[in-house]
Order: C-alpha cells, then structure tokens, then sequence
C-alpha cells in the first residue's frame, strides 16, 4: 500500500453493499462512479464481482451497433495510477471485450498506467488496431512514444504495426474498383501520426526504422493491388507522377502518398546523417517495386551533390537501361541532371553507349510498338526510326538542357524541330484543366464586328482541330449570344441576315435576343418574326440526336429558343411584341405546336421517374410552343383591355384556342409534358376564355395522367384564387375520391408537396381570405376524405405559412383559429385521428397566436404517438411557461415521452427544461409541481443528471 | 421469463442476460429472506447468524426498490451520503 493509499479509509461490507444496493439504474452508476474517488474500493468492489461484467456491444435490427457505457470502467481508468496493479489485474480479465467502448477504456487505463503494468496491454491493443476498434485513436502513438521511453521497445513496435501496418480490405464494388487498404488508425489520424511513428521507429531501431518503413509501403502497394508480386511493374506513376512534393501528385492515394514522403524523407535523413549509401538504397531495392527503385532514385538525387559516395551509387543506376523507361522517367531524369554535370568525360561516354543503344526493347517489343504508333503510309522500318527519334527526344527533353553533355543539347534542338517542344515530358503523363466551350474569337472582338462581317464570320469559320478544348461553333455561339445580347437593337433588326446560317448561330440569335428582354434591352420586332417564322418551318423529325456536342445538329433548340423568345416578348415590357405583331407570333409558333418533339420514345427515356413532365415541357418543343401561344392569347387580351378594343385581340385569341383545341380533339396530345405545359397555361386560358374552357373540362382534366398533370400543375403555378378553384372542382372532386379508394395521383411538378397537398393549401388560403365559407363544400369534402397525412401537413404548412408571413390581418387568423378549432372538436369527439394536428407546432411557434389558445390545443396534440416538433417548441414553451406551468410541463413530458429517438428535437427541449422546470417548481401549483417531478425523473434517468443542478440555479437566479 | 431476467428488469429496469453484481446482491438478498419465511423442516437456523443476516439482507431488497420507485434525484441524494461515506479518509476529512 503506497503512502497516498493509507490515508483513505478501508471501505467495511455494509457500506459497500449498501452502495451497490442503489445502483441499479446505469444514471445512478454513473452518478456514484464519476465521483468516487477512493482507491481501496477497487479491491472491495472487485470481491463483489463489480467489474466482471462489462457491457457487451449491441447490435440493432438496421445492422448498427451501440454500446452501453460501463462508468465502473471509467472509475478503474481514474484509479489506475494509484493502484495500478489491481486495476491492471482487473482489465487483463476484460481484453477479450469485442466492444469498442469497453477497448477504448482500456486503452484509456493503459495510458495511466505506469509502463510496467501498461506493456502487456500492447498485445490486445495491437489487436484491437488490426480489427479497427480503435480507428480513431491518436493516442496509441503517445502510448507507444512512453513505452519506448521506458525501454519497452518490443510493446512499442507492437503497438506502431498494429496501427501503421497497411493490410488488404475488401475489394471496392463497381467498375474499375480496386481493393481498398486498411490501418489500425483511420486515414486523417493515419496520416498525423505517421510522422510521431517515424520519430519513434528510429528511437526504438534507430539502424531498422528505414527497413520498417519501406515494408510498410510495401504492404500498401501488395495490399492495393497497385503492385503484383513478381511482375515488376505498378501503377506509381500515373497517382504519384513526383517522389518530391508537386503539384502534378493529385494525393488520391493519401495513405500511400503519406507513406512515399515519410520513406523518402527519413532515407534522405539516413544519407546525409553519414549511413551508407549502399545500405540505404539496397533497403529500397531489396523488395524490387518501381515505386522503391524511383524514391532510390530520388534520395541518390537529393544527396548526390553533397556525397561522393551518392553520386558513385546514383552513376551507376544511371547505366542501367531499365530505369530509362517512362515509368522512372521523372526520377531518373532528376538524377541524371544532378550527377551529369559533374560526370568525367569517360562517365558521360559511358552513359552514351547505354543512352545510345536505347529504347531497350527486343526486336519483337520494338516491331509491335512501332506498328501501334505507325502513321498513315509510313513503312515499319521509318516507324521504327521515328519511335527511337521520339524515345530519345523525350528522356533528352526530361533531362533538359541544363543537365545534358553539349553533343546532346544539340541534338535535341534538332529533334525538336522535327517533332516539335515536348512540354513536360518528364512526365509520362501530365494532368491539366481547361473550361469550355472555347470561341475562335473573343467576345470582345466580336463585338466590333459589323453586322455583314460578322454574319460572313459565322457563316465561313469552321472549326480545325477535333481535340475538345479547341475552338468550336458551340464556342462562338456563346460568345455570340453575349453579343446579340448587347447588341440587341441592331441585330434583332438586321434578323433576316441570319436565315441562311446554321441552327447553333440562330439558337444562340434568339436566346441572346431574351437576354436582352430580360435586361430591358430594345428588340426590333418586324423582320425577327419573319425570321422565326421561317425557322419554325425548318425540318425536325423529332428523332434523338447523337454525336458532336459542339453544334446543334437539328433545329429543334433554335425553334425552343424562339419559342422562349416570344414568351419572353409577351411580357409587360416596353420592348415587348407590339399588338399588332402578336398574329405574326401566332404564325411562328402554328407548326411547333404540332412539332414532334417530343416523341413518345423521348417521353418514355427523359420523362418517367426521371423529369418531372413541368421540367420535360422546358426542354421539348411542343410544349415550348404551347406555353408561348398561350402566353400570346393572353397578351392580346390583355392589351385589348387596356386599349378597351376588345376587337384587337379576337383574331390571336380565336387561332390561339384553336390550336390548343387540335392538341385536344379529335385525338389528344399523348405527351404529359405537353399536358403540363397546358397545366401552367390553364389560368390564362380561364381568363382568356372561361366558357370555352368550361366547355373542354372533360378533355383537360380527364379522369387520367393528363388531367391529372393539367390540374395539379395549375395548382402548382398558380396563387389560389377562387375562380381557378371553381373551374377546377370538378377535377379536385374526383381526385378526392380516388384518393380515398387508395389511387394515386400523378403530379405534374414534383416537389415537396404532392398534389393533394397543394389542393389543401389553396382551400386554406381561400378560407382565410374568406374567399370560401367555412362550410365550403369542397373544403368538408377535402377533411372528410383526404389521406391523414395530407391533412396534418396541410394544417402544418399554414402554420408555417402564417409564422413567416409579416403583418397578417386579424380576421385571417381568426379565421384560421375557427377553423383549427373545428378540427380540434372532431379529434376531441374522435371523428378524426388526434395525428391531424401532428403539424400544429407551426402554429405554436408562429408567434400570431396567443398562448391561451394554443397551449391547451397543443397539450392534446402532443398526446398523439407520432407528434414531432422536430426542435422548434423549446423556445416558445419556455417564453409561455410563467402563463400556464402546469400545462407547459406536462407537454415537455409528453414530448419527452413520445420523442425518445429524436436526438434533434430532444436537444431542443432539453435546453430550455431547466427553465420550464424552475418557473413550475416556483409557481407553487401542486399539478406543476408534480409534472415537474416526472420530468425530472424522466431526465434523470435518461442521462441527464446535471438537470438537478441546472434547475436548482435557475430558480435561484430568478 | 426466468429468476434472473425477473430480477434484472425490476433492479435495471431493463431485462439483462449477463451477470450483474446488484443483481446478484439483491437475488441473495431476497434468498436470504425467502428461506426465513419459509423455514425447512430439516434445516437448523442459526438465530445468531439471522439477526445479522436478515436486516441487512432488507437494506439490500429496500435499496433496490427505493432506488427504483422513488424520484431519480432522491437515489442521487442518498447516493451523495454514500459517496461522503466512501470518500472519507483516516482521519475523518473527505475528499470534495
């Protein structure tokens, strides 16, 4: 017994047993063990079997995994410097946990414990390394540094192989996947580590650190499958181009990159710390990998010009033909620079005879690399010639000039006015970046072109090279369309110089026109729709395109943009289609209405799962044109109103719904995308027109996908308003109905809120503006028989509505708490399931009602089972709590209760309960008291024992 | 559900498999207890060893079942008591 233990008491049976007694809640445990603090209990405790169970890890039904703290663990950690030798004998009965946690507390111990008692816990650590339970532990390196310290090198190697080891992991599903690498310390700690590791490895073996480290490279190369055994070739080069630091080393392998500069630095360090040089480099040639053999090559490089012996050992790598090859190239280069300069006469004659004698290839290996290489019309024999010309031109250029003997400056002077610069050929591949499309000329010179010149430009260039970062008409098409865009006055007026260009320059007209509109930028409209015309005949099939991304192959994307075009131009603008014109807009868009584009194949492919049939109408052309025509009718009408001539707009009116009446009969537009583009056009038509509308309600919002993308996209699109909901009852009637019997719905923009939803939200919005009474039949019919959830949310998002809305007038919230009310008196009387106020938080934090109302109705939400504030209640329950302290304690139970898997929502609540709880306890109401006590007990239990605490100082503060 | 998983749910609260030492301090208990209820015909009972056994055997069953029934922080006020008990040193000062 040390002097410090003979100060403490030695606990007698009864009062441990007592103890104990207590501790059946693991709180409780927790409680007593984090603050018992005398070490003669760990023997006492031990005699009663205390420690013999420590928690085992759990595994879910999803396949995760948890694990129950062990606070008398905790409590032998905190022992372990004082009675290390209990405490020891106790963990050495434990290590054969498979828990994570239980693992990490015996790492913890270990590293209280005096080197002695902690080395034989390297062996279960080194093990715990290798099946990853302690991934993340830094820490087994501080253990390691300590055990070294203390002589204890065998524990140390143990625990640095356990950690930095790299072993096969499972091979990497999909294509091309390689299989992966594993070490005991994950990669960030991996890599923070190494460098401790390293310092370590050369205290512990200070003659091995270097032979360690390689092997462990050479782990990861086997373990990768970067390098096979026996085949003397891996793939170094191409993920680690440098062995120094460059930026060409994208760092994709980070383990393996880690491991390169530590095994570099350190046989650089043993070099020009006086080791011998063969030594060294015969460490990293032993295992024959290229990656070794090219960092020999690099530290030969470094060290060369301040050691003689470096520059003997690097010479004669220099004489060897194989590591001339590419996959040395970068290294072998480096070094060639350093030692050539220096080399005698009779050394550079030496490496001439080998350079000379290259490629080093059979004549089986030459022949084939020359016929893969053979140009058009070249002999094997001229191929073979110019394969041995570009082999030498390209080591010469690696080495460069500074490093060359004269002769060879010369020739590759000369070989490089036959086969041009070779720019980083020290590297057998290069990365580098480009952003495109490219234009052959800039905007801004473009933008001094006259209007003949550049419609000559467009019409003669024609692109060179195929190579995708070379200029292309896509290039000059953008570059064009900013153009127009500045430009726009001029060249909307010059339009029909632009007939007889190619689609990509007419597309990129159009589209640069509507960023002149949107700009407010004048467009001259006359001759442009002279020229759309013309256009929207040009020959289109519909057919998918393949091939060359770098012009527009077919005229569908001009005959869009122009369609966009006039959409843009039906705007209120002072530079949109005048009235008069708007017939001739009519004429543009007649043939794109019956486009074929896009096509049932099309649809099928784009459409589907994969785009919404909204999103599908702004990429096809059919649609495109629909939604423009439709834009035009309106137009019409609408300046017809203003001029009060209501003749002016019947023409574009009539022809306009007459076209969208040949997409509907005889036989209906197939496409949903057309559908949709109907959906979003559908107000305009109600007011363009409300009796011909009415008259096709059967052909629109048919009992189908169309009607369906017709009707929810309309609701999607448009704000609620009273004459769009009537013209759509009938449609909302039987959607109700079918959804009741379990149909579903296809909505036509797909987002958050399904169409239903989106039905609710516009019944709601009309009650409140009092657009609807508050015994519409609709809206009962919508309570009565949309799916709950729908209901909940819909109640949900007009809380959430209100909450963000600014200044909103009494009698809507009025109207919104009548309506609530009514819902709240059919869960009371269960009429309706309580999980339709599931969404009813929203109100509660929206701060536009008074906590009198919504307390009592939030306290019979919360009863319902799935009620989940997702952590937007704390705040205002804790701002209410002095109104009404019981009911608000007794929601944080509920909420507490019902929210046990919650881990957001719960954190929430758990903050502002000391609040809530302290203005119970004070308010002296028995009822607030009591669920105060519960809640109390219901954190406690739960782990949070420091809420007694934090409420006790909370009253006393206010 | 057998003896000790019974035991467990009411001295955890949850049902335990493993060994547990309350567990285990609270079934001998309730042994102890059981077998002065139920004395065996043949079987001698010592009233030395009862008088001490027994009221300390009904500490462990009251123990437990306070710890259980009464509010959290109640057990963590007694277990307070506990604590200044087992941190006491020799000469009477305790560690704070």
């Amino acid at each position: 017994m040390t002097e410090a233990q003979q100060t403490w008491r030695e606990p007698d049976a009864d009062l441990v047993r007592r103890a104990m007694s207590r501790l059946g809640d693991l709180q409780h445990r927790r409680v007593f063990y984090e603050k018992l603090e005398n070490p003669l209990w760990v023997d006492a405790l031990d005699r009663e079997g205390v420690f013999d169970s420590p928690p085992e890890l759990v595994v879910n039904e999803d396949g995760t995994a948890h694990s129950a703290p062990w606070p008398e663990g905790g409590y032998l950690i905190r022992m372990a410097s004082s009675v290390p030798g209990p405490v020891a004998r106790i963990l050495q009965r434990t290590c054969t946990s498979t828990n994570p946690y239980v693992r990490q507390l015996i790492l913890r111990a270990a590293m209280a414990l005096p080197p002695d008692h902690a080395a034989p816990f390297a062996k279960p650590l080194a093990q715990y390394l290798e099946e990853g339970s302690l991934a993340h532990a830094r820490e087994v390196v501080d253990l390691a540094e300590r055990l070294a310290e203390s002589g204890k090198r065998k524990a140390a190697m143990r625990l640095l192989q356990g950690a930095f080891r790299p072993r096969a992991g499972e091979e990497a599903a999909g294509l091309g996947g390689k299989r992966t690498v594993k070490t005991g310390l994950e990669r960030y700690w991996f890599e923070d580590g190494l460098p401790d590791a390293v310092r370590i490895l050369v205290a512990v073996q200070p003659e091995k650190a270097l032979t360690t480290l390689v092997s462990w490279l050479e782990a990861f190369m086997t373990a990768s499958g970067e390098y096979v055994p026996g085949r003397l070739y891996d793939l170094s080069h191409i993920w680690r181009p440098s062995i120094a630091p460059h930026e060409q080393n994208q760092g994709s392998e980070e383990l393996g990159d880690a491991l390169i500069d530590a095994v570099r630095d350190l046989g650089v360090r043993d070099v020009l710390g006086g080791r011998d040089v063969a030594d060294v480099v015969e460490v990293f040639e032993r295992n024959g990998q290229p990656l070794s053999q090219r960092i020999a090559l690099h530290v030969l490089a470094v060290t060369s010009p301040d050691t003689d012996a470096a520059r003997d050992v690097g010479f004669e790598r220099l004489l060897m033909p194989a590591l001339m090859d590419s996959d040395y190239r970068h290294e072998y280069a480096s070094l060639a620079r350093a030692i050539l300069p220096l080399a005698s006469e009779e050394q550079v004659e030496a490496w001439a005879g080998v350079f000379d004698a290259g490629p080093h290839l059979d004549d089986e290996k030459l022949a084939e690399a020359a016929e893969h290489r053979k140009l058009e019309g070249e002999t094997l024999e001229d191929s073979k010639v110019r394969y041995r010309e570009v082999w030498r031109l390209k080591l010469l250029s690696a080495i460069s000039r500074d490093g060359l003997p004269p002769r060879y400056v010369d020739e590759l002077a000369s070989l490089e006015e036959r086969y041009g610069v070779m720019d980083h050929a020290e590297f057998p591949s290069y990365s580098t970046s480009w952003v495109g499309p490219t234009s052959p000329v800039t905007e801004e010179d473009l933008m001094s072109y006259g209007v003949a010149d550049l419609i000559e430009y467009l019409r003669t260039w024609r692109p060179g090279r195929p190579e995708p970062w070379d200029p292309s008409k896509e290039g000059l098409a953008r570059a064009l369309q900013a153009v127009v865009a500045k430009r726009s006055e001029e060249l909307s007026a010059a339009a029909a110089a632009f007939a007889d260009l190619e689609p990509t320059y007419v597309r990129a007209l159009f589209s640069g026109l509507s960023d002149a509109l949107k700009n407010g930028e004048p467009v001259v409209w006359e001759d442009l729709l002279v020229l759309a015309a013309s256009v929207a005949v040009r020959e289109d099939d519909g057919s998918e395109v393949s091939g060359s991304m770098d012009e527009d192959l077919v005229w569908r994307f001009a005959q869009r943009s122009m369609a966009a075009l006039i959409e843009q131009g039906t705007r209120e603008s002072d530079y949109g289609i005048p009235g008069p014109q708007l017939v001739r807009a009519v004429d543009a868009l007649e043939p794109l209405v019956s486009h074929a584009d896009p096509t049932v194949e099309h649809e099928e492919r784009y459409g589907g799962s994969n785009m919404d049939p909204l999103t599908l109408s702004l990429n096809t052309t059919r649609p495109a044109a629909m939604r423009a025509l439709i834009r035009v009718a309106a137009r019409a009408k609408e300046i017809a109103e203003e001029e009060q001539a209501a003749d002016a707009s019947e023409e574009v009116v009539s022809r306009v719904l007459a076209l969208v009446d040949a997409r509907l009969q005889p036989e209906k537009d197939p496409s949903l995308a057309e559908a949709a583009a109907l959906g979003e056009g559908f107000g305009r038509l109600v007011w363009v027109d409300r009796g011909w509308t009415e008259e096709r309600l059967s052909l629109l919002l048919s009992a189908d996908a169309f009607g369906d993308v017709i009707g929810s996209t309309a609701l999607a699109t448009y704000q609620p308003s009273r004459v769009l909901l009537e013209v759509l009852s009938p449609w909302a009637r039987m959607v109700l109905e079918r959804v009741a019997r379990g149909e579903d719905v296809v909505a036509g923009w797909r987002r958050d809120r399904g169409p239903v939803e989106v039905l609710g939200d516009h019944l709601m919005m009309l009650r409140l503006w009092d657009a609807i009474p508050p015994d519409d039949e609709l809206l009962t019919l919508y309570f009565e028989q949309a799916p709950l959830e729908a209901r909940a949310k819909v109640l949900g998002h007009l809380g959430w509505l209100l909450g963000r809305s600014d200044d909103v007038p009494e009698g809507p919230l009025r109207r919104a708490m009548d309506f609530l009310d009514t819902r709240v008196v059919r869960v009371r009387r269960g009429d309706t399931d309580p999980q339709e106020l599931d969404g009813f938080y929203w109100w509660a934090r929206s701060a536009k009602f008074p906590p009198e109302w919504w307390l009592p109705r939030l306290e019979e939400a919360v009863r319902a089972p799935g009620f989940n504030p997702r952590g937007m209640l704390g705040e205002v329950l804790e701002e209410s709590a002095s109104l009404a302290p019981a009911s608000v304690a007794r929601i944080l139970e509920q909420l507490l209760i019902h929210g046990r898997n919650e881990p957001f929502g719960r954190y929430d609540l758990i903050e502002h309960a000391p609040g809530i709880l302290a203005i119970a306890y004070e308010s002296g109401d028995g009822d607030a008291v009591a669920a105060a006590d519960r809640v109390m007990d219901l954190l406690g239990r739960a782990g949070h024992v420091e809420i007694g605490d934090e409420v006790s100082a909370r009253r006393q503060r206010e | 559900m057998n003896a000790r998983r019974r035991h467990s749910a009411l001295v955890l609260g949850r049902v335990e498999t493993r060994e547990d030492a309350t567990v285990n301090l609270f079934r001998d208990s309730l042994r102890d207890i059981e077998r002065v209820r139920h004395p065996g015909r043949g079987r001698e009972v010592d009233m030395d060893d009862l008088r001490t056994r027994f009221p300390r055997a009904l500490q462990v069953v009251e123990g437990v079942l306070q710890s259980r029934l009464t509010n959290f922080f109640e057990t963590v006020d007694d277990l307070s008591d506990l604590l200044d008990a087992a941190n006491e040193r020799e000469d009477g000062a305790v560690d704070i």
